[in-house]
């Protein structure tokens, strides 16, 4: 958004006692990864980063939400007392054993107990994820993001857990095809295309690729981008 | 219990057609830069790590 829609937002945001925080999303970058074409339209991201819903706010269910809420932190990393600023640096960085061994040596009145409860809540959250994605055929998932996983999960014993479920993928020759299809939707999702006749591209690259990974993740992957595509051409 | 655990960030823009339901459910989403963040604490969407974000786009009119 451009200033002068800053100037014009700011009294509506005060004229209508929104209380909740609010961002700009400068040029529209996020809405465009989304594909929202309307609003209001809402998206609710879980405690891992990954879309569990989306739609017109007004039809999102309380319960819906609840669901997503178990593993999350309950406090967040901004209102953590200083003494853990330590520890929530490195679970932002993504080194969720050594914030786990860190926040045990806390102690109570620096809520300890508290945090690494909530850590190892989040860790939860995250293995029980990657091992959705292996078996929804999300392999790229799998090696990306569980590879990460693995990697900040040093000294804790789910790292050997994950370390499998990314080796179930390297080792099956099927899934290589498929990672290569997801890598090749992501980097034409990546281009972000306004014109036209790049638009139309992509979606005869994208209905290739769905038709040649009939079957697969990589075809739905395909599918989801296509549609949001083809509605930028309806625009 | 909602209140507490669910951080609502809005994001401002303009834009109007039809919204696309379900498309996306399931992926990851991508680094997140919002600028100007207010009646909050954080000054980052890193600062929601861990948190269930409820992100609704909408537009001052």
């Amino acid at each position: 958004m451009t200033d002068e829609s800053a100037s014009l937002t700011e009294p509506w945001i005060a004229k209508h006692e929104a209380a909740y925080p609010y961002a700009y999303d400068k040029g529209g970058k996020l809405k465009r990864w989304f594909g929202v074409s309307g609003i209001p339209h809402a998206v609710l991201v879980d405690a891992t980063g990954t879309v569990v819903w989306r739609g017109h706010p007004a039809t999102l269910r309380e319960s819906e939400i609840e669901e997503h809420l178990a593993g999350t932190l309950a406090r967040p990393l901004y209102e953590w007392p200083a003494a853990a600023k330590g520890v929530a640096k490195r679970l932002t960085k993504g080194d969720l054993g050594g914030a786990l061994e860190d926040a045990r040596a806390l102690s109570e009145d620096d809520g300890g107990p508290a945090i690494a409860a909530q850590i190892q809540g989040l860790i939860d959250g995250r293995v029980a994820k990657v091992e959705g994605w292996l078996s929804a055929g999300n392999f790229l998932d799998v090696l990306e993001a569980g590879g990460d996983l693995a990697k900040g999960l040093g000294g804790h014993e789910a790292q050997a857990k994950v370390q499998g479920l990314v080796a179930q993928v390297e080792a099956n020759k099927d899934a290589k095809s498929v990672v290569d299809a997801q890598k090749r939707i992501r980097k034409l999702r990546a281009k972000d295309p306004s014109k036209r006749k790049d638009i139309e591209r992509q979606v005869e690259d994208l209905e290739k690729i769905r038709d040649e990974m009939r079957g697969t993740y990589a075809a739905e992957e395909a599918g989801a981008y296509l549609e949001q595509l083809r509605e930028k051409l309806m625009r | 219990m909602i209140q507490r655990r669910l951080l609502a960030v809005t994001a401002l823009l303009a834009g109007l057609a039809l919204p696309a339901a379900s498309q996306g459910v399931g992926s990851r989403i991508p680094d997140i830069a919002l600028e100007g963040y207010s009646q909050t604490e954080a000054k980052s969407f890193e600062d929601f790590y861990g948190r269930a974000v409820l992100i609704e786009f909408f537009a001052y009119w």
